[in-house]
């Protein structure tokens, strides 16, 4: 890395931020992330992953060359033609012998649209229907138009359901409390607040999977409505799409890339597996392989991951850092970061930017890259994928369990730690140190609850409890949080699998075909 | 060994870690995870022309993991080797206390005040260590040892969660020997340890022994270390129930550490740096700190 | 005050620093788009002109993130410093405000604040001392900009090599080193002396610049009250904690304000060199670094910019953290920037009202946010209470 003072590259340099649905721009000053002041959506300002973006560009955890596991060994580095060569090989002979259906793709948000119709035409050339991304997460057309960070500006009335904007939506956050400033009434609905819940105007609470009837009833017409796909995550997708889905209801996208997911179609065709179904047909051997682009299903399901590529028959995984699904894979090939790529990105509010590389590739390659060689060998002349219709709304997801006598607390996940497992993050050192930390510091989990419940159940915070519900449980530290609404439980995301097995919460949501962590009621107990 | 080059530049090599070898490794705590011990080891590294005063610190790295802050537990004169004891509290230190004899740390200072024992001449001493923080209290005692006559009664305090995690203890025969008072409090403990009658003991926390200690305070300077709580309410004890003068109440403060030389921020307490203005303060400094910081 | 004054023309000025861009590394402002940043320049004519400051703080020159500290070879090999390859730069265009942080972070990382030379900072001083400060006296300042309160400009006494105000012709010079007395020497047929006339219009100018601060900023740091409430630890518990609501913890205060220079130090494999630990193992010190001892590869011991206010910063071996809550972080922040214990010690306020973290904050409580809040709490304003609820 340069260090030296008048330094090759210095240039101005700027980027997309790599992380969330904000979409800040970023000036790259050597290997230093600073804010665009002029950009009228970063104004000068970042959240910490923003910050510690320049740290992904020499990070130990890049993935600088190819590599190939031969049966039964470790993987070993060779040339990125040879690893190419034998991908190619083993998904035509798998193809050959079990058909295209028999291929699994999966996308992510860590892409640039023209690497995702890439994506598109590669699932095309193949012939198989199974293209999605785990990283959809619930994002979809509908729940309202894709509106600018200006509307927040412009709102006489704010009403921000179930998020906790500071972690999911800096940007939008930090307008939220401008607004609040300025007098607007911003009222929050939601289990489990975050600092925004305690600086409303007025914190509706609610248990989880209850926000969108709480906002639907508690909505005005004037009010501004800013949700994300936490509600999703609780399985309240159909319901949001359908109460929260006008003209003044805004469905902030989750990562930088994720609208790019709707306009390349990125999603299961007819007949084809939505991203955690192709991970359970994995397992079952149904899917004979398994391409994965710059994601990791190990984050959240590593037990359901673990098992789809033992599963498969062959898995390759293209990414620019190294993670467990990298380790676990095949045939690894390098892809490289958003700040290495050109490229078309689609803004919050759905316009276009445009992305010019502020650095050469390291590795020399990227997934589209991957993307196009791989179609070339295995479709011809199949040409680019024909536009996709969007995915169709399925029927309504599992209800949220509402408290008994027995079971008198709700658990959900705690959607303000999504970046608590993300693979990028992780391969940064500073924005790692701050959203891992409690992991480090509460390795097996913790599940977090009001003070006051907390005290009548006679436990502290920092103990070991039980979390039981009528299906099962797992042991968990407690965290006392005044953010927790009483009679409420959050679990964090990276405990979505065990936890969500343990307490019979994990389930499919039929309307978006997601996996979601069904809100159970449950009881705790000390340990 | 590849020899290292000269700074090029002006830059200096205050952060470039020295290769010292470990001569010896003793294992003083076994870990046990029910009881929550961790392992913890005393190493003797190679002592060079490194110099050093009782209450310093190195800045120890564990070759490929990183570098923590180990406070010195040998008397300044000891020849040929000084040791370091450590405890598995993280990667790093985790690493130093899986090293073997023979193996290469890297090492940076020493670091930080001292306690001056000088001050203190005819005085009855107390050690009061709580936990892992009888370590750096070590190297003052036997260096007080090493000088008997200047002092008068020489008493060491050591509280620990459980007896399992009691550090040196295969010393106390020999220093009773030479007429030091020993006295040991746990957190918890099973009647067989409670019941044991030397050295003379108490379940609880250290705190209880003080009565037990029968301590003159015209003639006592206390000399404290341990977790922040412990120095708090032995400071407080020592000085308000039993009387003893503040300025002969001395405490050490522990703190994450990236530097050790005043740069990093990280151990910066109010406007103290733990690196430089410390380890050591006296009971005053650290009550005019808790008035703006409490939790130290 | 400086020591010698001399008027350039315009030319005259550009023709110096088209001799030292050629001659050495000339870094100035440069545009693009929107935005301003110090980059190095081949001529004068790249260098914008129409600018208050770049948001980028000229420290991140002498403080890199990363820097590297040291580096060795396992198995075996001896570690060995950074050694990085300096030339001689001059800076053009730095602002009043980003030249007093530069002269605290010199005292800083001279160990003059704690009075150890003996523990000062040889990579930083290295860079300083390569470096020639040639600033500019700000005549339009921006709307977060508040060095008036801080003694940080519109211009200094001191700090600079030469410090250059335009005048309605030309340029005063003003030269407040021996670097700059030297550099004075060399292009002196291209200085000109000056007289009572542009020494006034410099005054005047400057005076201007105060008057339209007072008269139409709204923003100040408010360094008396907030003095008094931090320095003796007045505040109560619930004011830290609401602007522990506010703070998203994204660090960028720290990273961009003149006068902070906490740092990460971490052992790093090489880019692309790490390894995942295994799932449910211990995390590694770096990722992608090793969790065992002696794990071949050559590592980096690299310093990075920290911020105070991160919990992680504060975290504790073994997971303790004695500023367990977001308020506490920021009442270290701020017992920094504005106590009379770091006055005591550092020589002047710790703040010179750049006005960047004001820009930067995501929670909107920069530093007039903020010292305005303890001047309320002070003055037991009810203004206080309705600041809970809003900016």
């Amino acid at each position: 890395m340069s260090t030296a003072l008048a330094s090759v590259g210095s240039a101005v340099n700027t980027t997309a931020c790599p992380f969330c649905g904000s979409g800040c721009t970023l000036i790259l000053a050597d290997a230093e992330a600073f804010p665009v002041l002029s950009d009228p959506v970063t104004r000068g300002a970042l959240c910490l992953r923003g910050w510690s973006a320049g740290e992904l560009l020499d990070s130990p955890l890049r993935v600088l060359s190819a590599r190939i596991r031969t049966r039964g060994s470790s993987l070993a580095t060779v040339p990125a033609e040879t690893a190419l060569e034998h991908a190619s090989a083993r998904l035509a002979a798998i193809r050959s012998k079990h058909g295209p259906a028999s291929i699994g793709i999966l996308a992510s948000a860590r892409l640039t649209l023209e690497e995702l119709h890439l994506l598109a035409d590669l699932a095309h050339a193949i012939g198989t229907p199974h293209l999605d991304a785990l990283q959809r997460l619930g994002s979809t057309p509908g729940g309202g138009p894709s509106l600018g960070l200006d509307v927040i500006a412009r709102a006489a009335r704010i009403l921000v359901v179930g998020t906790d904007l500071s972690v999911r939506h800096p940007q939008a956050h930090r307008r939220v409390l401008e607004a609040l400033g300025r007098g607007v009434p911003v009222r929050f609905v939601g289990s489990n607040g975050g600092p925004l819940a305690a600086l409303a105007t007025e914190w509706i609470r609610c248990l989880p999977g209850g926000e969108v009837e709480a906002a639907a009833q508690a909505a005005r017409a004037d009010d501004l409505i800013l949700w994300s796909s936490e509600l999703a995550l609780h399985g309240q997708a159909g319901p949001a799409l359908r109460k929260l889905g006008g003209a003044r209801s805004w469905r902030l996208p989750d990562f930088v890339g994720q609208l790019g997911l709707h306009e390349a179609g990125i999603h299961p065709r007819a007949g084809g597996f939505a991203a955690y179904e192709m991970l359970q047909r994995a397992a079952t051997g149904e899917v004979k392989a398994l391409l994965v682009f710059a994601d990791d299903p190990f984050e959240f399901f590593p037990a359901l991951a673990a098992r789809a590529f033992a599963g498969a028959e062959f898995v390759l995984v293209t990414d620019a850092v190294a993670t467990r699904a990298a380790e676990a894979a095949d045939v690894v090939l390098p892809g490289s970061l958003l700040a290495e790529k050109a490229g078309t990105l689609l803004a919050a509010d759905g316009r276009r930017r445009t992305l010019e590389p502020a650095r050469g590739a390291r590795a020399g390659m990227s997934e589209g890259e991957v993307a196009r060689r791989l179609a070339a060998s295995l479709g011809g002349a199949a040409g680019p994928a024909p536009r996709a219709s969007d995915l169709p709304l399925g029927p309504d997801g599992p209800a949220p369990d509402v408290p008994t006598a027995d079971y008198p607390l709700v658990v959900a996940l705690d959607g303000a730690t999504l970046w608590g497992s993300h693979a990028l993050v992780g391969a940064t050192v500073t924005a790692r140190r701050e959203a891992w930390g409690l992991r480090t510091d509460s390795p097996d989990g913790w599940v977090t609850v009001n003070p006051t419940d907390a005290k009548a159940l006679g436990v502290r915070h920092g103990w070991t409890v039980r979390v039981e519900s009528d299906s099962g449980g797992l042991t968990l530290a407690v965290r006392a949080d005044p953010h927790a609404a009483p009679g409420t439980a959050a679990i964090p995301m990276h405990c979505w699998e065990r936890a969500g097995t343990a307490l019979g919460a994990l389930e499919v949501d039929p309307c978006l075909r997601i996996p979601v962590f069904r809100p159970r009621a449950v009881r705790l107990g000390r340990q | 060994m590849a020899v290292a080059t000269q700074p090029v530049h002006g830059a200096s090599d205050l952060y470039v870690p020295r290769p010292v070898r470990i001569l010896d490794v003793r294992e003083e705590i076994v870990p046990d995870p029910a009881a929550g011990t961790r392992r913890t080891v005393t190493l003797t590294l190679e002592r060079g022309d490194l110099d050093y005063l009782p209450g310093q610190f190195l800045q120890v790295t564990a070759f490929g993991g990183g570098e923590v802050p180990i406070s010195i537990s040998s008397p300044g004169g000891m020849p040929g080797a000084l040791y370091l004891t450590i405890r598995d509290n993280g990667v790093v230190s985790g690493m130093l206390v899986a090293a073997k004899a023979g193996d290469v740390v890297g090492v940076r200072g020493p670091f930080g005040n001292h306690f001056d024992l000088d001050a203190h001449r005819g005085r009855d001493l107390f050690f009061v260590g709580g936990g892992c923080g009888l370590a750096p209290l070590r190297g003052l005692y036997w260096e007080a040892l090493l000088r008997r006559s200047d002092f008068g009664r020489i008493v060491l305090l050591h509280g620990s969660r459980c007896p399992g995690e009691m550090l040196y203890g295969w010393q106390w025969p020999d220093y009773e020997r030479q007429g030091v008072e020993i006295l040991l409090s746990a957190d918890r403990a099973d009647d067989c340890w409670a019941k044991e009658e030397h050295p003379p003991r108490c379940v609880g926390l250290i705190t209880k022994l003080f009565d037990q200690a029968h301590i003159v305070p015209e003639r006592a300077s206390a000399f404290l270390c341990g977790p922040p709580i412990m120095i708090e309410n032995g400071g407080r004890e020592l000085v308000e129930r039993i009387g003893l003068a503040p300025e002969r109440v001395l405490g050490t403060l522990e703190r994450h550490m990236k530097c050790g030389v005043g740069k990093c921020g990280h151990c910066v307490v109010v406007d103290r740096y733990v690196c430089i203005d410390g380890p050591v303060f006296s009971y005053e400094e650290l009550a005019a700190l808790g008035r703006i910081e409490p939790a130290w | 005050m400086s020591d010698a004054r001399y008027w350039a023309s315009a030319a005259a000025l550009d023709g110096i620093l088209d001799r030292l861009a050629a001659e050495r590394t000339l870094i100035g402002p440069v545009r693009r788009g929107g935005d301003v940043c110090f980059r190095p320049v081949a001529r004068a004519a790249d260098l914008c002109r129409d600018y208050v400051n770049a948001l980028e703080p000229p420290k991140r020159w002498f403080l890199p993130t990363p820097e590297r500290l040291a580096r060795y070879r396992l198995p075996g090999g001896a570690p060995v410093d950074g050694g990085d390859a300096l030339r001689e730069t001059v800076f053009f265009g730095i602002r009043s405000c980003d030249v007093a942080g530069l002269a605290q972070l010199d005292r800083f990382f001279s160990g003059e604040t704690i009075g150890r030379p003996d523990v000062a900072d040889g990579p930083y001083l290295a860079r300083r001392k390569r470096t020639t400060i040639l600033s500019v006296v700000c005549q339009d300042p921006a709307e977060t900009c508040m060095c008036v309160c801080c003694k940080g400009g519109p211009a200094l006494d001191a700090g600079f090599d030469w410090q250059l105000t335009e005048l309605s012709t030309g340029w005063l010079v003003e030269v407040g080193s021996a670097k700059g007395r030297e550099l004075a020497g060399r292009f002196v047929s291209s200085l000109a002396p000056t007289d009572e006339r542009m020494l006034a219009e410099q005054a005047g100018r400057v005076a201007g610049v105060v008057e339209t601060f007072h008269r139409h900023s709204s923003r100040r740091v408010q360094s008396m009250a907030a003095g008094r409430m931090v320095s003796q630890g007045r505040l109560p518990e619930a004011f830290w904690a609401e602007l522990g609501e506010r703070c998203v913890e994204c660090g960028g205060c720290a990273f961009v304000c003149p006068t902070c220079s906490c740092f990460n130090v971490v052992d790093a494999p090489e880019a692309g060199a790490g390894v995942l630990s295994p799932a449910g193992g211990p995390e590694p010190a770096v990722p992608g670094g090793p969790t065992s001892p002696n794990v071949e590869g050559t590592y980096d011991r690299l310093r990075l910019r920290d911020n105070c206010q991160l919990a992680g910063f504060v975290r504790q071996y073994g997971g303790s953290y004695p500023r367990a809550t977001c308020g506490e972080r920021c009442r270290t922040r701020f017992f920094h920037k504005l106590s009379w214990q770091f006055v005591a010690r550092v020589g002047t306020l710790g703040c010179t009202g750049c006005g960047r973290c004001a820009q930067v904050c995501l929670g909107g409580i920069g530093i007039d946010v903020v010292s305005q809040r303890m001047t309320d709490a002070l003055v037991g304003a009810p203004a206080a209470a309705a600041a809970a609820k809003g900016a």
